[in-house]
C-alpha cells in the first residue's frame, strides 16, 4: 500500500450486513491443493453482494455466523465493513475480501473464538466454485 | 506490497508479471536461482511479502530458494510443470500450482495470501 486508504488495485469497500442465515461453506480448488472457503451475502442497501473468503478469514466469517446462530441474532445484526478485491477474467468478476470489520456486540468475539476454536479439523468439504471458474483458461 | 517472481521461462515469468502488476502489487523478476538467492540475502532492499516460485531454475535450486524465503517468513507460492515435485510441497508452501494454472484460482489464492501479508505485514519475523 502506497499510503492509508489507497489502492491500486481494483477494491470495493462497502458497509452492510452479513447474511449469516445463508452462507456456502466448503472448499475451493486452489491449484493442486484446496482452500477453505466460503460464500456469502453482503447487504447493502437494496443490493446482495457474494462475497467469498478464503482461507483463514473464511473460517472467522464462519466463526461469526455460528455465533450470530447461537446468539439468534436478527437477521440485520451482523454488520461489517468489507474491503474485497476484484478479480476479473473476460467474463467473470468475482469479489474476494481481503478484510472484514464487525461491527458487533463485545459480547460476540468471545462466542466466535469458541467456534472458531471448535472448527479444527471440522470444515465442511463440499466444493465450492468461483463463476466463471471451470470456464477459465489454464495458461 | 513487493512480490518476487522466480522463473527461468521468461514468457510464464512475464505472464506472472502481467497478472500479479495487475492486482496493484509490485514486482520483481528473476530469471536463475543465483540472483533469486542473492536477492534474498540483500537486506538493504525492501523485503518481499510474497514469492512465486518455480522449482527448476538454472543456479541454486528452487528448493534451497523455497527455504531461503521460509526463514525470512516470505509467503512462497510454488509454481511448477513437475507434478512430483509439486506434491512434496503441499504441506511446506503456501499455495502450490502445477502448469498449465488456472488463472481464476491463481488470482484468488494470491488475494487470500495478500491478505494474510498485510496482516502481518509489520512483522518482520522469520519462520523455524
Amino acid at each position: 500500500m502506497t499510503s492509508p486508504g489507497y489502492s491500486p488495485y481494483a477494491v470495493a469497500r462497502f458497509d452492510g450486513f452479513l447474511v449469516f442465515s445463508d452462507i456456502q461453506v466448503g472448499m475451493v480448488k486452489t491449484g493442486i491443493t484446496r482452500s477453505p472457503a466460503v460464500k456469502f451475502g453482503v447487504v447493502a442497501g437494496h443490493q446482495r453482494h457474494p462475497v467469498y473468503a478464503l482461507d483463514h478469514l473464511a473460517l472467522i466469517v464462519y466463526s461469526y455466523c455460528l455465533a450470530a446462530r447461537e446468539m439468534k441474532l436478527d437477521k440485520a445484526q451482523l454488520q461489517v465493513s468489507i474491503t474485497a478485491s476484484w478479480i476479473s477474467t473476460e467474463q467473470y468478476s468475482n469479489l474476494i475480501a481481503v478484510n472484514i470489520e464487525w461491527h458487533t456486540a463485545m459480547s460476540m468475539r468471545p462466542v466466535s473464538q469458541r467456534m472458531l476454536a471448535g472448527l479444527d479439523g471440522r470444515w465442511p468439504v463440499n466444493e465450492i466454485t468461483f463463476p466463471g471458474q471451470r470456464q477459465n483458461s489454464r495458461v | 506490497m513487493l512480490v518476487m517472481i522466480v522463473e527461468d521461462d521468461a514468457d510464464m515469468s512475464e505472464l506472472m508479471r502481467y497478472i500479479v502488476s495487475g492486482m496493484g502489487l509490485q514486482t520483481e523478476q528473476f530469471y536463475d536461482g543465483t540472483s533469486a538467492i542473492r536477492r534474498l540475502t540483500n537486506l538493504r532492499k525492501e523485503k518481499p511479502s510474497l514469492m512465486i516460485l518455480d522449482l527448476h531454475l538454472p543456479g541454486v535450486s528452487g528448493w534451497d530458494i523455497f527455504d531461503a524465503a521460509w526463514k525470512l517468513g516470505i509467503l512462497v507460492a510454488v509454481v511448477t510443470a513437475d507434478v512430483v515435485a509439486a506434491r512434496k510441497f503441499v504441506d511446506r508452501a503456501d499455495a502450490v500450482f502445477t502448469k498449465p494454472w488456472n488463472t481464476m484460482e491463481f488470482m484468488a489464492k494470491l488475494t487470500s495470501l495478500i491478505a494474510r501479508a498485510e496482516v502481518s505485514g509489520e512483522e518482520q519475523e522469520g519462520r523455524e
